[in-house]
């Protein structure tokens, strides 16, 4: 009945994304089985829950067993499948404005109703422990602290250091740096960061031994950061194919596939389902299937997608154009840019500069930013991104203010008429694109 | 109105001038008859407040403001620095990591609970008023909790949204008077 009725939902979304490739089809199961594992085994005696912050490193929750849940990703979940107005009413009655992260309203609602069996997918297990970062976004800390007040479980901070600004030589981003879902915790220009990160890491290790009662398999998470690392570069292979004309897989089919690498990198799972994707992107690439039959412009994504709104990518597809690649989880590539366009501003935690980068690597005429003010982190820098695009590149972007998962503030007759004009300015653009001074990089099978 | 002018001058001016025009207040003040009337006692939580028009506004709505926990009000002075030994560096230092929280710390809820409850209880405060700046999520966060504390502490409580602009428009002095009249009552 439950999945006839999220059916019904997932119908009824007039904006419901759609996906090209055959491996993304397979998300929606992933992510259903992904909860259903989490309910079967967090009934089981002894299991210990946390539920973490979207930039918590995965690999040592792995290695421990512990069961993650992330609220952020829960919010996505309630957003697309769901009725997220039913939790943030509650929250909103309760006090949090909203003016606030639409994730953060989504679960203290969710927390306020008491964790209720028939929230969509089941729900979040109640958790022993709450972990989360400073890193990017600062709101996490205080609602995490909220949510450890209205759960009474302990609260685990894993401080980041803010990224100080690349030398006057030009900023440098090493892809490697940028595979945390775009967020770098540490440089080499900078060791004191690296520093600071790896003690509050061992901080992070100690609070989890002590609420697990027992110390960590070494060996074990070993296997696991191995495991990750591998999949973290068949995703920069992907994210490398991605850069051809036409594109083999665009940010729609991206936004789904993000889930796996994001949220269980050292498994299994995880590497078959990456590994099926880079074949089929690589047929698409080698026999030019694009997403659109002519590509007449390419878009970067910048930012939070609308989750309840993922035909917003789809709709530039309806007008000869592909949403190419976001920058919100991760554009790493194998290869890096052009050096005569390297970003001259770097940006909070590189921001604006993976945003610059992102235009030439992948051969873009505009940027759509998901303008989010209930998201202060990155709404704060978007502005900036659109002048740096337009006094650096003269890209043209289009800033579209919403939240991301609070549907009712979402102008949908507004939004098509500016995406409409902003079409017609990237059009024109598009006629001049010479970003690399080589056509794109080609690859072949076996490499 | 006139103990936040007090303290947002001793945030502002030069302390020797500050103590002087302080002393020069105080004892004109206490020259003056103390106002009797029996009103709604106020307490105002806020982050920075230093346009005063809204206190204006809460005592002109026939309320006193007889204590508050601002940034820029008792939160400036309320803990003090201590023994300067073994330096007087250390004691500041010592003074700013232990004072009265502000929420944007870590595990600042309980005492800033704690503090808020006895700052009632010490006062005899009828009402709250929090004035919370728009996207202010430090405040934002906590602001539910303490209200439910407060509120099964017996107090009432007021809610203002305010973005530091100068002055208060007419809706919130409707509210404030509204507010007032509900603590006469």
């Amino acid at each position: 009945m439950n999945d006839a009725r999220d059916r019904e939902i997932k119908e009824s979304n007039r904006m419901r994304g759609k996906k090209h490739l055959k491996t993304t089809q397979e998300i929606s199961g992933i992510v259903k089985e992904y909860y259903r594992e989490r309910e079967e085994k967090g009934r089981q005696p002894g299991q210990k829950i946390a539920w973490c912050g979207i930039a918590v490193p995965k690999q040592p929750l792995q290695a421990m067993d512990v069961l993650a849940y992330y609220p952020e990703q829960y919010g996505t979940v309630v957003a697309t499948r769901g009725d997220p107005q039913r939790f943030i009413q509650v929250a909103e009655d309760f006090g949090l404005g909203r003016e606030m992260c639409g994730y953060a309203r989504i679960t203290t609602g969710y927390i306020l109703e008491g964790l209720p069996e028939d929230a969509p997918l089941g729900g979040m297990a109640r958790p022993d422990m709450l972990i989360t970062t400073s890193a990017v976004c600062d709101t996490r800390v205080k609602w995490w602290e909220l949510m450890g007040e209205l759960l009474e479980v302990p609260v685990f901070i894993l401080e980041f250091a803010e990224m100080p600004p690349a030398g006057r030589d030009g900023a440098h981003i090493n892809p490697e740096d940028m595979e945390n879902i775009g967020i770098q915790i540490g440089r080499d220009d900078a060791p004191h960061t690296i520093e600071y990160t790896w003690e509050n890491f061992a901080g992070y290790i100690a609070f989890l031994e002590e609420v697990c009662g027992r110390p960590t398999d070494q060996d074990r998470l070993d296997e696991i950061t191995r495991a990750s690392k591998r999949v973290s570069r068949i995703r920069r292979e992907i994210n490398e194919y991605r850069k051809n004309i036409p594109t083999p897989m665009g940010a729609a089919d991206a936004f789904a596939a993000m889930f796996p690498g994001t949220y269980l990198p050292g498994t299994k799972m995880a590497d078959e389902f990456y590994t099926r994707l880079r074949a089929e992107v690589r047929e698409r690439m080698e026999n030019r299937v694009g997403i659109v039959p002519e590509e007449k412009f390419r878009l970067v994504w910048s930012g939070i997608p609308f989750w309840y709104n993922m035909g917003l990518l789809n709709y530039f597809e309806t007008r000869g154009g592909v949403v190419v690649i976001d920058t919100q989880y991760g554009c790493a590539a194998l290869t890096s840019g052009n050096p005569l366009r390297e970003p001259k501003r770097w940006g909070p935690n590189g921001m604006v500069a993976s945003v610059v980068k992102a235009v030439i690597d992948y051969n873009c005429d505009g940027a759509v930013m998901s303008y989010t003010p209930t998201c202060r982190a990155l709404y704060i820098v978007q502005q900036e991104i659109q002048n740096t695009l337009m006094e650096e590149l003269g890209v043209p972007s289009l800033l579209l203010e919403s939240d991301m998962v609070d549907a009712s503030s979402f102008n949908e007759a507004q939004t098509m008429s500016r995406i409409d004009a902003f079409i017609e300015v990237v059009m024109e653009k598009a006629k001049e694109r010479d970003w690399l001074p080589d056509p794109p990089p080609r690859y072949g099978p076996g490499e | 109105v006139e103990a936040f002018s007090v303290a947002l001058s001793s945030v502002l001016a030069p302390k020797d001038e500050h103590n002087r025009w302080t002393e020069d207040f105080l004892e004109a003040r206490e020259a003056r008859t103390p106002p009797l009337s029996a009103r709604p006692r106020v307490l105002v939580a806020a982050s920075m407040l230093d346009d005063l028009d809204l206190v204006a506004a809460v005592e002109n709505s026939g309320a006193w403001v007889v204590a508050d926990d601002v940034c820029t009000g008792s939160r400036y002075f309320w803990d003090t620095v201590g023994e300067p030994e073994p330096s007087p560096v250390r004691a500041l230092a010592r003074r700013y990591l232990n004072k009265l929280p502000c929420p944007r710390s870590v595990g600042s809820l309980a005492p800033r609970t704690d503090h808020l409850l006895s700052l009632a209880r010490d006062y005899a405060v009828d009402g709250v008023i929090f004035y919370i700046l728009r996207c202010c999520d430090a405040h934002m966060f906590q602001y539910p909790l303490l209200k439910q504390r407060l509120e099964e502490a017996g107090m009432k409580t007021l809610f203002i949204q305010g973005d530091q602009t100068v002055g208060i428009d007419t809706p919130t002095r409707n509210r404030i008077e509204a507010f007032t009249e509900m603590l006469s009552s």
